[in-house]
C-alpha cells in the first residue's frame, strides 16, 4: 500500500483526507440519528431540537453580540477608551436595564475605570498593543 | 537557595496575583479557569517565559481550587472540576458547616497539588526521554491516540467526539501550507488576512471567553441563588469546627483520588470534572459508610478536592513531554510557549532545564498561596459571589477584545478570529460539539499533518510503515484501538444508565463524563 503524492499537491493531502473524514462521520452521525428514531417509535413524544434554551433572554444574547461587534467596528475610529467606554456603558445596561441611581453610578464608575486601568497597566506599564 | 536563584521576585508576586485571581475566576460560576488563563495571556506577552509560566501557574491552581466555593456555599461548581464537591460541601454547609467544608477541601486541596506535582517531576522526564527516540510515525500514532481518546471520554457520543476533534484538526489547516507555500481552505477576499491561519490565542479567547458569555447572557446572566447558604458565624459546637483530625483515616481517600487526578490529567483531554466526578464515586466504593456520602461526609469532599488538584500535575505531564495539552487549561498555557516562541515537546526539559525547575518551584509555591490565602480569609472570598455579573461581565469582554488584539501586536483579524470562535463556541455548545476536543484538534492538526507528510516522504509513501517501523508503534496502535473499545463500552452504559439516572446527584458508576 503506497501513497504517490506530487510535490506541489502536498497542501491538499490533509484538506481532503479530513474533509472525507468529516463527511462520511457526519453520513454515520446522520444514520445514527435516523436508527435511533426509528427505534423510539411514535409511542414516545419526541422532542425537537431546540438551538436555543426555552425562553431564552434574547436580548442579552444578541444585544451583546450586536455590542461587541460595534465595538470592535469602532475600535479603529474611535480609539481605545472611547469606544471602551462606550462598550462597557452599552453591555451593562443590556445585562441590567435599570434606572436605580446608585447601579447606574456603579456602571457608569465601572465603564471609566476599566478601560482607564487597562490603558495604564497594558499600554504604558507593560508597553503592550492596544487599538 | 536554589529557587532564588530561578525564580525572580517579581515571579513569586506574579504567582500570588494569579492564585487570587484565579480563586475569584474560579469562585465565580461562568467564569472558568481556562478562562482565566486565555484573559490574563496577553499579560505575559511582555514577561520573559518564566515570569509569565508563574503568573499563569497561579492562575490555573487558584482557579482549580476556587470552584469549591460555589459548590458548598451555592450547590453549584464553581468550575466543572468542582462537580463532585457539591455533592458533599453543601449538604454540610447546609448543617452550618461550611467553613468546615471548604476547610478539609483546602487541605484536600494542597495534598492533591502536592501528589501529582511529585508525579509530574519523575513522570515527565521519563516519557519526554523516550519520546526523544519518536520519529514523524510514532508522532503521527501519539497525536491520533490523543485524538481518539479525548473523543472517547467524551459527553456525548463517540462518533460526535471524534467529529469535533476531526473538525478542529480542518480548522487548523486553514492558511498557507509551509513546506511547499500553497494556501489551502482560504477564500480569495482573505488571502492577506488568514495567510498563516487562525491564530491559536485568539481562538482559545473566543472558545473560553466569548462563548461562555454568550451563553451565560443566553440564560439571562441569572445565578441561581435560591440555594445559597451564609457562611454563619462560627458555631460553638465541635463538629462544626475544622480539624485535621478529620483527615484521619482518610489518608488512602486522599492519596487515591490524588492519584485518580493526575492520572486523569495526564490523558489528554480529560477534563477536571470526569477527574473530580471519577473519584468520588471510587471514594464510595470503597467507604466504610457509603451511605454517608452525598449527605455531607467528608470524604466526599476530600475525593473531589484532591482530585481536582491532582488535575493540574498531572495535565503538565503530556504537555511537558510529547507537546501535547492534557486539558483545556494547559492548552492556553502552551499558547504561552507559543507566545515566546518555545516549542514544548520531547526536546523541552533537556533544552530548558531553567524553565522547567522553575515551573516545579512554581507549582509548589502556588499550591502554598492558595492553601494560605484560602485558609486565612475563606470568609472573604466567600463574598465574591455577590459581585453582580453585569460589572464582571463587560471588564472579562473588554480583556478579551484587548487580549486578542495585542497578541500580535495589534491586528484586527485577530479580534474578528476571537468574535467569530466565541460565537462558534457558543453554536458548537448548542449542537453537541465538543468545545476541548475540538480545541485539542486544532491544537494538533498542523502537527498531525506534518508528522504524516514526513513519514510519507521518508518512506516512499508506504503506508504501511504505520504498522512495521517499530514495536512501538503496534503499543501505540494497541492503545488507539483501546481507547476507541473503551468508548464504545462506556458510551454504551450511559445509554443504558441515563435514562434511569436523571434525577440522582451523586454519579452511579458509569456516569463518570463531564
Amino acid at each position: 500500500m503506497t501513497l504517490d503524492i506530487d510535490f506541489n499537491d502536498y497542501h491538499l493531502v490533509f484538506p481532503i483526507a479530513i474533509g472525507t473524514l468529516l463527511a462520511v462521520l457526519l453520513v454515520a452521525i446522520g444514520i445514527k440519528a435516523i436508527i435511533a428514531r426509528f427505534r423510539e417509535g411514535s409511542d414516545k413524544e419526541r422532542q425537537g431540537f431546540r438551538f436555543f434554551d426555552r425562553g431564552f433572554d434574547w436580548k442579552k444574547l444578541f444585544g451583546s453580540l450586536v455590542c461587541m461587534v460595534l465595538y470592535v467596528l469602532l475600535l479603529t475610529p474611535l480609539g481605545f477608551l472611547a469606544a471602551s467606554i462606550l462598550f462597557i456603558l452599552a453591555i451593562s445596561m443590556i445585562y441590567n436595564p435599570t434606572s436605580n441611581k446608585r447601579v447606574l453610578a456603579g456602571i457608569t464608575a465601572n465603564a471609566i475605570c476599566t478601560p482607564l486601568v487597562i490603558w495604564l497597566v497594558f499600554g504604558r506599564l507593560l508597553d503592550i498593543t492596544l487599538p | 537557595m536554589e529557587i532564588f536563584a530561578i525564580l525572580s521576585p517579581l515571579s513569586f508576586l506574579l504567582v500570588i496575583f494569579g492564585v487570587f485571581v484565579g480563586i475569584i475566576f474560579g469562585s465565580i460560576p461562568g467564569l472558568t479557569a481556562t478562562m482565566a488563563l486565555a484573559v490574563f495571556l496577553p499579560l505575559t506577552f511582555s514577561m520573559d517565559l518564566v515570569e509569565g509560566i508563574a503568573l499563569l501557574l497561579g492562575l490555573y491552581v487558584g482557579g482549580i481550587s476556587g470552584g469549591m466555593i460555589p459548590a458548598a456555599l451555592l450547590k453549584i461548581p464553581g468550575t466543572p472540576s468542582s462537580i463532585a464537591t457539591t455533592f458533599d460541601a453543601y449538604p454540610m454547609a447546609q448543617k452550618g458547616q461550611a467553613e468546615k467544608a471548604l476547610k478539609i477541601g483546602i487541605t484536600a486541596s494542597i495534598i492533591g497539588g502536592t501528589i501529582s506535582l511529585i508525579v509530574l517531576y519523575f513522570f515527565a522526564p521519563l516519557l519526554g526521554s523516550v519520546a526523544i527516540n519518536f520519529t514523524p510515525v510514532e508522532k503521527f500514532l501519539i497525536i491520533v491516540f490523543a485524538l481518539t481518546i479525548i473523543a472517547s471520554i467524551s459527553e456525548k457520543s463517540l462518533l460526535t467526539g471524534i467529529f469535533s476533534g476531526v473538525l478542529g484538526v480542518f480548522f487548523s489547516l486553514v492558511g498557507v501550507f509551509p513546506t511547499n507555500n500553497q494556501l489551502r481552505l482560504v477564500p480569495d477576499f482573505l488571502q492577506d488576512e488568514l495567510y498563516s491561519g487562525f491564530s491559536l490565542l485568539p481562538v482559545l479567547i473566543g472558545l473560553f471567553g466569548i462563548s461562555e458569555i454568550l451563553r451565560s447572557s443566553e440564560q439571562g446572566l441569572k445565578t441561581v441563588t435560591k440555594n445559597k447558604v451564609k457562611m454563619t458565624k462560627e458555631r460553638t459546637e465541635n463538629e462544626a469546627k475544622f480539624k485535621f483530625s478529620v483527615f484521619k483515616g482518610q489518608t488512602v481517600n486522599t492519596v487515591r483520588s490524588s492519584f485518580i487526578g493526575t492520572f486523569l490529567g495526564i490523558l489528554p483531554g480529560v477534563g477536571g470534572s470526569a477527574a473530580s466526578l471519577m473519584s468520588y464515586t471510587q471514594a464510595q466504593n470503597f467507604s466504610k459508610h457509603p451511605e454517608r456520602l452525598g449527605k455531607g461526609a467528608p470524604e466526599g469532599v476530600i475525593a473531589s478536592e484532591a482530585s481536582n488538584n491532582g488535575l493540574t500535575g498531572g495535565a503538565l505531564v503530556p504537555l511537558l513531554s510529547l507537546g501535547i495539552p492534557g486539558d483545556s487549561t494547559t492548552a492556553v498555557l502552551l499558547g504561552a510557549f507559543v507566545l515566546q516562541g518555545v516549542s514544548v515537546g520531547p526536546l523541552f526539559i533537556t533544552d530548558y532545564p531553567d524553565v522547567w525547575q522553575a515551573m516545579i518551584y512554581v507549582l509548589l509555591f502556588a499550591n502554598i498561596v492558595m492553601f494560605i490565602m484560602m485558609f486565612s480569609s475563606i470568609r472573604y472570598f466567600a463574598r465574591i459571589l455577590a459581585v453582580p455579573k453585569y460589572i464582571l461581565y463587560p471588564i472579562i469582554l473588554l480583556m478579551c477584545v484587548v487580549g486578542s488584539y495585542a497578541i500580535n501586536s495589534g491586528v484586527m483579524v485577530d479580534v474578528w478570529t476571537a468574535l467569530i470562535f466565541g460565537a462558534l463556541g457558543f453554536v458548537f455548545m448548542k449542537i453537541g460539539i465538543q468545545i476541548t476536543t475540538f480545541l485539542i484538534g486544532f491544537i494538533l492538526g498542523r502537527a498531525l499533518e506534518l508528522n504524516f507528510l514526513d513519514s510519507m516522504q521518508a518512506h516512499n509513501g508506504d503506508l504501511l510503515i504505520f504498522f512495521t517501523r517499530s514495536p512501538i508503534d503496534l503499543v501505540i496502535w494497541a492503545l488507539i484501538i483501546a481507547s476507541v473499545i473503551f468508548g464504545i463500552i462506556s458510551n454504551r452504559k450511559k445509554g443504558i444508565t441515563v435514562p434511569e439516572d436523571q434525577n440522582a446527584s451523586p454519579p452511579r458508576k458509569a456516569d463518570h463524563s463531564q
